[in-house]
């Protein structure tokens, strides 16, 4: 073998990956030839050498310096988690309500579901006939803070709204039409049978989805 | 968790998913177990003290990142050395560097060292002076002969990282020794 072929295959010879056949024919060439002997003997003390090379330190801000950005990290990412679940119109707001399709499908159920459970209550509650007037169902629904917390968020709002988005404007102003719409509904529900339980939990609702609505929207910035 | 409590007796998967979960003792125990080791392996790749605290900086903070997908499968050493090296590697790709080309046959178009050529032979190796010369290696041949000689990697592992051919791999492996070889010989 040409010594040049020989020291090309070296260091796959020190390292042992070469065929049985290449070693036997560099192992035969370099019982014959000091200098590639050499070599080898060098190539495999650079590949110990290299194996047992002493880690370097870094200076000693470094930490501090991680340490800062981390600590920097997981503030902001403690910030970043919601400790209460976001409401529907943050999350309106913030376009992060999607549906599927078979979300869509679930809610129909759902929905089918709700109505036709709802239809049979109402018509025990009838049959029941118990005798609530309208005065004291009015009276039970909300406790008197609520209705004055949600005098006073109307109040505000009505000073602000002028200096909003026109279209946020409009959003805002359409879902409260909603909800007052439903929250009239539920009224005159009340009226015609103060029992029924399950207008009497729809009318809680709405007005507590009206509050966290006027909340939400006071806290965000337009 | 405290540094005391953390320091030799938890393992490195515990102390991932403590720091995981935002316990800055666990991460911290972790720091002191591996920065050399990160640090020196940026240090040898980029061969300049400043940018290997930058990198060894921004590893931590990956790692910090993404220690919640760590789940423990392979050894968290293994885990973080790969971390560290597709970062540097990345710090390449990002600042251009050029790996040295190669034919597809994995020979690089500059010609063999044969040892005949010189009389002299390399000294005992001199760990320090072998840092040195490895630090004055163009990066590509840098690269091969830190991650198969010192940080022990297969050429297949090397190729993969790198990008490139196992023929290409040994072939910059054997070009970097052969020029180790020569820049050791040359302090003589």
């Amino acid at each position: 073998m040409d010594c040049r072929v020989v020291i090309n295959s070296l260091s796959d010879f020190v390292d042992r990956g070469l065929p049985v056949d290449e070693v036997r024919l560099v192992e035969e060439h370099l019982t014959g030839c000091k200098r590639c002997q050499t070599t080898r003997d060098e190539l495999d003390g650079l590949r110990r050498a290299a194996s047992e090379l002493p880690l370097h330190t870094p200076g000693p801000t470094l930490w501090l310096r991680i340490r800062a950005e981390v600590e920097a990290e997981l503030g902001n990412m403690r910030a970043e988690t919601p400790t209460e679940p976001a409401s529907w119109w943050r999350r309106l707001w913030d376009r992060k309500i999607s549906f599927t399709l078979p979300q869509f499908a679930g809610a129909g159920v759902l929905a089918a579901a709700v109505m036709i459970s709802g239809g049979y209550l109402i018509r025990e509650s009838i049959a029941q006939k118990q005798t609530i007037s309208p005065r004291d169902a009015a009276a039970s629904l909300l406790p008197p803070e609520s209705d004055e917390l949600l005098k006073r968020q109307i109040s505000e709002f009505n000073s602000r709204k002028v200096t909003w988005d026109p279209t946020m404007r409009a959003d805002f102003e359409h879902h409260i039409q909603q909800i007052d719409q439903s929250l009239a509904g539920c009224r005159g529900n009340l009226e015609r049978n103060p029992a029924d339980p399950i207008q009497r939990e729809m009318y809680r609702v709405l007005v507590d989805e009206k509050i966290r609505l006027l909340k939400d929207s006071s806290r965000l910035k337009w | 968790m405290t540094v005391q409590q953390t320091s030799s007796a938890t393992s490195d998967f515990d102390l991932a998913q403590a720091a995981a979960r935002g316990d800055m003792e666990a991460f911290e125990a972790l720091y002191e177990r591996y920065y050399r080791r990160v640090y020196s392996l940026c240090l040898r790749m980029v061969a300049n003290v400043t940018e290997a605290e930058d990198l060894t900086q921004e590893v931590f903070i990956q790692l910090i990142r993404k220690l919640g997908s760590f789940r423990g499968e392979s050894a968290f050493t293994t885990w973080l050395h790969r971390l560290t090296v597709n970062h540097v590697l990345m710090h390449f790709r990002k600042r251009g560097v050029r790996l040295e080309k190669t034919t597809d046959e994995g020979d690089v178009p500059e010609q063999a060292e044969v040892g005949s050529d010189r009389p002299q032979t390399m000294p005992v190796i001199d760990r320090i002076a072998l840092d040195k010369a490895i630090a004055q290696l163009p990066p590509g041949y840098r690269s091969v002969f830190l991650l198969h000689d010192v940080e022990g990697y297969e050429h297949e592992e090397v190729a993969d990282m790198l990008g490139c051919s196992v023929g290409t791999s040994k072939s910059q492996l054997h070009k970097a020794r052969m020029r180790l070889r020569q820049l050791l010989t040359k302090k003589t």
